[in-house]
């Protein structure tokens, strides 16, 4: 089991993620912007935070880009979850610092899968 | 004759009265008004409470187990009146946010609550509203056969009918779409970025067909609606398109040659380089400078010298432009460009040392 923190403003989403997961035996802590995904992976510490790009406030990047910056984080795996599927974007995903990309529409089995494989590679 | 007390008595008990008729007047309006809104919330709590169920028997449907999903399925599909109208709305509203296995499962569910059928009625409603709704629908659905009876309603007198629709056929993924949606571009040039957004999510099944249209219509005419055409094999990365597009550089109409110019910096393809490193001198800035950023994009040193030329040159867009492309070149593009004496070298130099690059 491990613990995550999940940013998307869209709540479906959020709660997919979090049923999904939740479901496969993880504690999930909910957010709905950047900010809040920064704050929560300082109080929570978690095993892996999955980020929306497109969030109002601090961007899933922008997060992801704090996140690499704090001493205290090191190592955390990075899941960027996002409707921006260009090549470029994803570019911009792994350069900001994230581990992996899921695309939107997603699948919520590939979205466990790529949760476990991250969570096994960080581990 | 009246006394004038009893004038004074008479316009005491009429006020008196009057008091007392607002005072309770007052009293029952704010009674109303706590029932009113009483009844407003319980009825929103009742909804918000019904939705939640059914959002749960939808993640059940989605992400459970087998048991799980089974007791989800039965649940929906036991729906009746109110409640599996509330049912369809949740799911039409959860399906674009799916795909794969998950987004299946619940296209099955709505099929087999006749979903198909009532999509087909609301498309051919007189309401523009419910056509919005219908062609929406149909295109979460994912039936191609329906796609002639979604382009035959781009011709809708309405616009936002006309912009669901572009999008809905864009969900359907199917390259039969790809004429009717460009040609929809000519006539309505406030569908463009919706009819790139649709074509780009027909995905790289719709290149062959985009390479097709380019290569006909290229032969005639003035290139009025290809823009959206030659963007989208640019976001698909096309590699078989390179060449078609290097064509589409010198067409007389500029747009078209400038979404040509950036489609090849996006495909990254370095056989483009000699028809780019031309059209660095075209005539129309907007084509230099898309060929200049191209240029930059793919990253050959090859085109160094031609670059440094247009920085160069008085046009800011295109000298702006150019400099741009000569720092992406990396250590060698930034030397030339430190011999230019253009404001936009040295602008562009300037921008790169505060990003944390060499100057």
């Amino acid at each position: 089991m491990a613990r995550i923190v999940i940013a998307d403003d869209d709540a479906d989403i959020r709660e997919l993620v979090v049923f999904k997961l939740r479901h496969g035996g993880h504690d999930v802590v909910p957010v709905g912007d950047g900010a809040a995904a920064v704050e929560a992976c300082s109080a929570e510490k978690p095993d892996l935070v999955i980020l929306d790009v497109m969030m109002p406030g601090m961007s899933g990047l922008d997060a992801a880009r704090a996140l690499r910056q704090d001493a205290s984080m090191d190592g955390l795996p990075i899941i960027m979850l996002t409707a921006r599927a260009q090549e470029s974007d994803i570019e911009q995903g792994f350069e900001a610092g994230a581990d992996d990309y899921i695309v939107k529409p997603f699948s919520p089995r590939e979205l466990a899968s790529r949760v476990s494989a991250v969570l096994a590679r960080s581990r | 004759m009246a006394s004038p007390l009893g004038d004074v008595d008479g316009f005491l008990w009429f006020s008196w009265v009057l008091l007392v008729g607002f005072a309770v007047l007052s009293v029952v309006l704010l009674v109303v008004l706590v029932v009113v809104r009483a009844l407003r919330d319980l009825f929103a709590r009742r909804r918000a409470r019904a939705a939640d169920e059914v959002r749960a028997h939808i993640f059940e449907v989605v992400m459970g187990e087998d048991d799980d999903a089974a007791r989800g399925r039965a649940a929906l599909a036991a729906a009746r009146g109110r409640a599996a109208d509330r049912v369809e709305q949740q799911v039409f509203e959860m399906l674009p946010k799916l795909r794969g296995e998950s987004r299946a499962e619940l296209v099955g569910l709505l099929m087999a609550r006749g979903a198909e059928q009532r999509a087909l009625a609301l498309v051919g409603s007189r309401s523009s509203v419910r056509r919005c709704r219908g062609a929406f629908q149909l295109g979460m659905l994912g039936l191609t056969q329906h796609v002639p009876r979604l382009v035959r309603l781009l011709r809708d007198r309405h616009f936002l009918v006309r912009r669901v629709t572009v999008r809905a056929l864009g969900a359907m993924g199917d390259p039969r779409a790809v004429r009717p949606l460009l040609l929809l571009g000519e006539h309505d040039p406030r569908l463009t970025r919706d009819l790139v957004f649709a074509l780009d999510r027909l995905g790289p099944d719709a290149a062959p067909e985009l390479r097709s249209v380019l290569l006909e219509e290229m032969t005639h005419g003035d290139h009025l609606h290809l823009d959206p055409a030659a963007v989208v094999l640019g976001l698909l990365a096309d590699r078989p398109s390179v060449d078609v597009l290097a064509q589409g550089l010198g067409s007389p109409n500029p747009s078209f040659a400038g979404a040509c110019a950036e489609a090849l910096g996006r495909i990254g393809a370095p056989e483009a380089i000699p028809a780019l490193t031309e059209a660095l001198l075209d005539l129309r800035p907007n084509v230099r400078a898309g060929a200049a950023h191209a240029l930059g994009s793919i990253g050959s040193s090859v085109a160094a010298a031609s670059l440094l030329d247009v920085v160069d040159e008085e046009e800011p867009q295109v000298s702006r432009q150019a400099a741009q492309a000569l720092i992406e070149l990396g250590p060698g593009g930034r030397r030339m460009l430190a011999t230019s004496s253009s404001p936009y070298a040295v602008e562009a130099m300037a921008l790169e040392a505060i990003r944390g690059g060499r100057s």
